[in-house]
């Protein structure tokens, strides 16, 4: 619960959309759930194939989730920090593989929008090869606009739609 | 995951009379531009026993409404309800100025069979333009009602009538949990009714495309956890994958002459349009460059290519020819212009252009460079012409959730299909030979 708020809350500020509207909770609350699921699952064989540093980083101590302006595909300074964490874990842990799964929200034509979720997936896998992440460690899909986490058709929940998703449960289930 | 197997039902029996002279007061429909042409329909006769859904009268009604060119003067006005030509007393149709007027009967044949007759007259001269007889199944007498539109459509316009077409698009269904659906790819009439499903899955679906004639569907499937162009015979559900390259595998678009598809792919590491002989498997890069370029359209000739760009910063249309050659760019109104595909006279492009913040379904005549957006709603995608020219078809959302609604491209007559249940999007017409 705890890390779907913190990620909400950047993901907000990146939008400059106003999240303490008491609607979009409802919407969003599962979708913590999914993701602390999925968190869950990785994290055990995860932390245990690796011990490097000395320290094991939990997979659910930071968000897997960032967040984009609207038509854009960069990263700006709160997100970039998400991005960072995610990218020190995987240096810690060289055995996971992550699949970067680019979203937009539902406004615009759904084959653009297949474009531009390629774009946010790449712009991140970019990011995290800068930072020092073998490229073949991570793969991208976009799903455009095909699979938005939360229903609304207004501001907040476009917002929250416009997301890169970190999987690190999709070639772990494979 | 399954592809579902259609079954069509066939066949409209018997022509018993033809018109004594076709095409007699042929409404012109470049004038007829915001106009619309006061119509009679009298209840056939008969036909109240039937299912209101199954009333050819009524379906008759509903089409022509719906396409924008007709209004249909209501039957609580008409001073008499004739049902043979012996019946007619033009006067009292010319008092209602009406242009044309439509008469007909429904009778039972036994059997669970039914023969449909119609007549329909120009009212200034007193003469029939159009009458046919059909020898019907129950479960056809719809298949009529639009077969009967089609005829008086012709009749007044000059123009064929798309009430026997069937469009495609995908409906998806919330699962519970946040960012999982149900999705399904459905085939219906161009009214949203006989619905079949022709692909279910748990990974999305999209962008629907008809082969040029209209047995087959190209779409973008997920159901292998990564996207992939698929290749589906509509009567058969027999299906190949076209495309599965690294990245995406989106957009796809039938060439007119059906040899080649038109895509957008990424393996080169950005969105690129592509050409695939569909025949030999060659592919051939069209655009390059590290912007997104996708959502290719054939002109009907097939020279050319119009494709959504973000070269400039933000989204606009561009054209270039079959071979990548000649690019420029059309749309320069707004921010926001993508998805064009062209009109079945190569004249026009419908497209999705965002005017004040509002994604709207839009016309662009090439000839003038001129972009008029042709709803008031704020959330369209994917209009696609009607094989006629003459509607739009397009996804926006209605009352909370994702409809499938016309208009005519005069702006006029507007339809919400009633398809109910879950978000339906990427509708796309198919052509008139749809077997």
């Amino acid at each position: 619960m705890k890390i779907y708020k913190s990620t909400m809350i950047l993901g907000c500020l990146a939008a400059l959309a106003g999240c303490a509207n008491q609607q979009t909770k409802p919407t969003q609350t599962p979708a913590s759930a999914t993701a602390s699921n999925s968190t869950n699952t990785q994290a055990a064989g995860a932390g245990q194939s690796s011990g490097m540093n000395g320290q094991s980083m939990a997979l659910s101590s930071f968000p897997h989730l960032v967040h984009f302006r609207t038509n854009s595909a960069f990263i700006n300074g709160a997100n970039r920090k998400i991005v960072k964490e995610n990218a020190a874990y995987m240096l810690a842990n060289p055995t996971v593989r992550v699949r970067l799964e680019g979203n937009t929200d539902e406004r615009g034509t759904a084959q653009y929008n297949m474009a531009l979720g390629q774009r946010r997936a790449d712009a991140v896998k970019h990011l995290m090869e800068v930072l020092g992440v073998p490229a073949s460690h991570m793969a991208t899909i976009s799903f455009g606009k095909s699979r938005p986490i939360a229903m609304g058709h207004n501001p907040q929940a476009w917002a929250i739609n416009r997301r890169v998703h970190f999987n690190y449960k999709y070639f772990a289930s494979k | 995951m399954k592809a579902v197997r259609r079954k069509w039902w066939f066949g409209l029996l018997g022509l018993l009379w033809m018109p004594s002279a076709f095409a007699v007061v042929t409404i012109n429909i470049r004038h007829a531009y915001g106009q619309q042409f006061p119509v009679a329909i009298v209840p056939f006769k008969g036909e109240s026993g039937l299912p209101v859904a199954d009333r050819p009268s009524a379906i008759v009604r509903q089409d022509l409404k719906g396409s924008g060119w007709f209004n249909i003067v209501p039957v609580k006005d008409y001073l008499a309800l004739p049902h043979h030509a012996t019946q007619v007393e033009f006067n009292d149709w010319r008092l209602l100025k009406v242009t044309a007027l439509v008469i007909g009967h429904v009778q039972s044949a036994g059997n669970g069979q039914y023969n449909v007759a119609f007549r329909l007259y120009g009212v200034d001269k007193g003469e029939q333009l159009a009458g046919l007889q059909y020898h019907v199944q129950a479960s056809q007498l719809r298949a009529v009602g639009h077969t009967i539109a089609n005829a008086i459509f012709k009749a007044l316009t000059g123009v064929r009538g798309i009430f026997t077409t069937r469009i495609a698009f995908v409906t998806m269904y919330p699962r519970g949990l946040p960012g999982h659906y149900l999705y399904e790819l459905k085939i219906a009439d161009a009214e949203g009714h006989d619905v079949r499903v022709i692909l279910r899955s748990t990974h999305p679906i999209m962008a629907p495309n008809w082969s040029p004639h209209g047995r087959r569907i190209a779409y973008v499937s997920f159901e292998t956890g990564w996207p992939a162009i698929y290749l589906q015979d509509v009567a058969t559900g027999a299906r190949r994958m076209v495309a599965a390259y690294h990245g995406l595998n989106s957009a796809p678009a039938f060439a007119p002459d059906g040899t080649h598809m038109a895509m957008c792919l990424s393996k080169s590491g950005y969105p690129e349009i592509y050409v695939k002989n569909l025949a030999t498997g060659h592919l051939r890069q069209l655009t390059f460059g590290p912007d997104i370029n996708t959502e290719p359209h054939w002109s009907p000739g097939g020279n050319h290519i119009v494709f959504t760009s973000n070269r400039s910063g933000h989204p606009q249309i561009y054209e270039m020819n079959a071979e990548g050659g000649d690019k420029r760019r059309l749309t320069f109104d707004g921010r926001y212009n993508a998805d064009a595909s062209f009109s079945p006279d190569g004249k026009w492009l419908t497209l999705v252009s965002r005017q004040k913040g509002q994604y709207h379904a839009a016309l662009f005549q090439l000839a003038d460079s001129t972009l008029e957006a042709l709803t008031q709603t704020s959330l369209d995608e994917s209009p696609t012409f009607a094989p006629n020219g003459q509607e739009i078809l397009y996804s926006t959302v209605e009352e909370g959730h994702r409809a499938l609604v016309t208009v005519s491209v005069n702006g006029r007559g507007r339809r919400v299909l009633g398809l109910r249940g879950g978000d339906i999007s990427g509708p796309a017409w198919s052509p008139f030979h749809h077997q």
